[in-house]
């Protein structure tokens, strides 16, 4: 057990050291995301020029909303899917297949060092535009905090897992482009990065209420505004917990398939 | 035991078969239509531990696919394989714990970490106890040089040291089998007779099996004591290196001066059964023959029908054109088929 704690530790460290030795892809990744955010708050802000209320959500929330969701957007980047794709496209895979490692695991282990070293210049970066645009709605107690950080763990489970499937589709497209593009729009639509899932329509909600995308911004965006909690929270909550266990068993199925490619095709 | 064991190995690739242009991609998008190409046919190998073993034919035969199928990478059509008892497909994670790979084209080091950050990544994949690991990896970098780049990252490395470093990382945990897929393929001299130092110590000293693949004859002849060489999916030779050499003794060289016009010559004698002419010019010929037919003697009095000899050198086979021969089919070699 400990042995395989230290294995995959291991690939979470050497992708921490990876990110840092791409010094300024990490900066220039955390910039494109800022210039992104303000795009997107400006357009807010004008949207609340004309009337302060927006279907229970204040100004205020609004802004803790965006900042949180702009945190979450950016955790599981694109390194993590282009680098399983370039894996099977160079035909890589073949060298990690012949250690003693899970695949699934050791991805996961990498997509979480990437994440931690990214993660911390981008909650420096959210930091400071909770400061410039003055958003004070944070979480209120120690026991909330706690459900946000769990609920981060459960967003990153369930990107990471979305991007691992989709990733070993390029197994039989080749080419990733079209399938990351796939499945940036149904994330970013469906997990309330765009726009707040409580602005949906009510036949749209009741959809994304059993659909896995809630997990990745929507739930912890709202545990830390406050607005998710109690019954409604340990509701979703269960949704994303099982969506994370179906999806890792999908990857397991997925890959498999795709081990039964290679074996017909060829290497 | 055998440490390595394939019984009526086989494997199947479905190709795509596309008629040309718009229409028949058109065509192939609706209705595809695949061929089956036999890549491998019926390869019986039995590798005792210790042993080091060339597998070579040319182009296309099918030795990536053996070793592909070998370290557990693809499933077979057809028949078995165990490898330390264990079959490598079904078995994989625990089969690659005692097996260490090179492919030559791919490399296991992090791209853009120092190379030092690799050998401990493999050291935690493996569990390689640390007082072992420490005498590991001290023996291979003093082997293989390793020290003045283990600190750079893998992409400034050159193809050389890249190649000590992967070759290293194939022997940290003490795999009791190494594949070696084209391992000093695009190296210089200097480098492949390193490796080749390399691997013979290492097979000595630990008892390592090794099998590896090569174009390179020198590998062959330096490193392995058996040579299997496979031609259109099947085994056509399996013995010892030097008892193909030996056989091959049968057919030798030689080099005539002639007084008279060589290619003339050549045109004349060109049609006898037991020789062949593989070089021809205004006043010189390279014969090989079959001696067992034909005496250096034979081949000077048929020289002497149209001119004169003045001169003549005769060559020993080597290997590089022995191994041709047997490409070739030009060898008789059906005693040592599917000798195991």
């Amino acid at each position: 057990m400990r042995a395989a704690l230290k294995k995959y530790w291991r690939h979470t460290a050497l992708a921490m050291q990876e990110t840092l030795a791409y010094r300024v892809t990490y900066i220039v990744n955390v910039f494109s995301m800022v210039v992104t955010y303000t795009v997107i708050f400006f357009v807010w802000s004008a949207v609340y020029a004309g009337n302060p209320d927006l279907d229970g959500y204040q100004w205020q929330e609004m802004k803790s909303y965006l900042i949180v969701s702009l945190f979450l957007s950016s955790l599981v980047s694109m390194s993590s899917e282009f680098r399983i794709s370039r894996q099977i496209r160079t035909g890589n895979i073949a060298v990690e297949l012949l250690r003693p490692a899970d695949y699934q695991k050791a991805s996961l282990s990498i997509t979480l060092g990437y994440s931690i070293s990214e993660g911390v210049l981008i909650a420096i970066a959210c930091l400071g535009f909770a400061f410039i645009t003055g958003a004070t709605v944070i979480p209120q107690n120690a026991l909330t905090w706690l459900l946000f950080i769990v609920s981060v763990l459960f967003s990153m489970a369930t990107k990471f897992l979305m991007v691992y499937v989709f990733g070993l589709v390029s197994f039989w497209t080749t080419s990733l482009m079209g399938i990351s593009w796939l499945r940036r729009g149904l994330t970013d639509f469906f997990s309330g990065a765009l726009i707040p899932l409580a602005l949906f329509p009510s036949t749209l909600r009741t959809i994304t209420d059993w659909l896995p995308f809630k997990a990745i911004v929507w739930i912890p965006a709202s545990v830390f505004t406050g607005r998710l909690y109690g019954r409604a929270l340990t509701r979703d909550f269960a949704v994303a917990f099982i969506w994370i266990v179906v999806l890792w068993f999908l990857g397991r199925l997925v890959w498999k398939a795709a081990m039964r490619k290679v074996t017909i095709q060829g290497g | 035991m055998a440490i390595i064991e394939a019984k009526g190995l086989s494997k199947t690739y479905q190709n795509a078969v596309k008629e040309a242009g718009l229409a028949g991609a058109l065509k192939h998008f609706i209705k595809p239509v695949f061929t089956e190409i036999k890549a491998v046919s019926d390869v019986h190998l039995s590798i005792n531990p210790g042993e080091t073993v060339a597998y070579v034919g040319p182009n296309g035969a099918g030795k990536s696919t053996t070793i592909k199928m070998l370290t557990g990478f693809l499933k077979p059509s057809g028949g078995q394989i165990k490898i330390n008892g264990m079959d490598p497909y079904h078995q994989r994670l625990e089969n690659t714990k005692h097996m260490g790979v090179v492919f030559g084209q791919r490399t296991q080091l992090w791209w853009d970490i120092p190379v030092s950050e690799s050998f401990t990544l493999l050291r935690d994949i493996y569990a390689i106890p640390p007082k072992r690991y420490k005498e590991n990896l001290a023996w291979l970098s003093e082997m293989l040089g390793l020290t003045p780049f283990m600190g750079s990252s893998a992409r400034k490395l050159s193809l050389g040291q890249r190649m000590r470093a992967d070759l290293a990382l194939a022997f940290l945990h003490d795999p009791s089998v190494v594949f070696l897929d084209e391992p000093t393929i695009g190296l210089d001299v200097a480098v492949r007779e390193r490796i080749r130092e390399f691997l013979k110590k290492i097979n000595r000293e630990r008892g390592t099996t090794i099998l590896l693949t090569s174009h390179d004859l020198d590998d062959i002849r330096d490193v392995c004591d058996r040579l299997v060489v496979i031609d259109r999916g099947t085994i056509i030779y399996d013995g010892k290196l030097q008892a193909l050499l030996d056989q091959c003794v049968r057919c030798r060289t030689m080099h005539l001066r002639l007084t008279s016009d060589g290619e003339e010559f050549a045109k004349k004698i060109g049609k006898h059964a037991n020789l062949e002419v593989i070089a021809s010019g205004p006043s010189e010929a390279s014969i090989e023959f079959d001696r067992f037919a034909l005496s250096a003697k034979d081949i000077i009095n048929l020289a002497n029908t149209t001119g004169e000899v003045i001169d003549f050198r005769i060559d020993e086979p080597d290997i590089e054109r022995v191994i041709k021969n047997v490409y070739e089919g030009k060898l008789d070699i059906s005693g040592n088929r599917g000798h195991v």
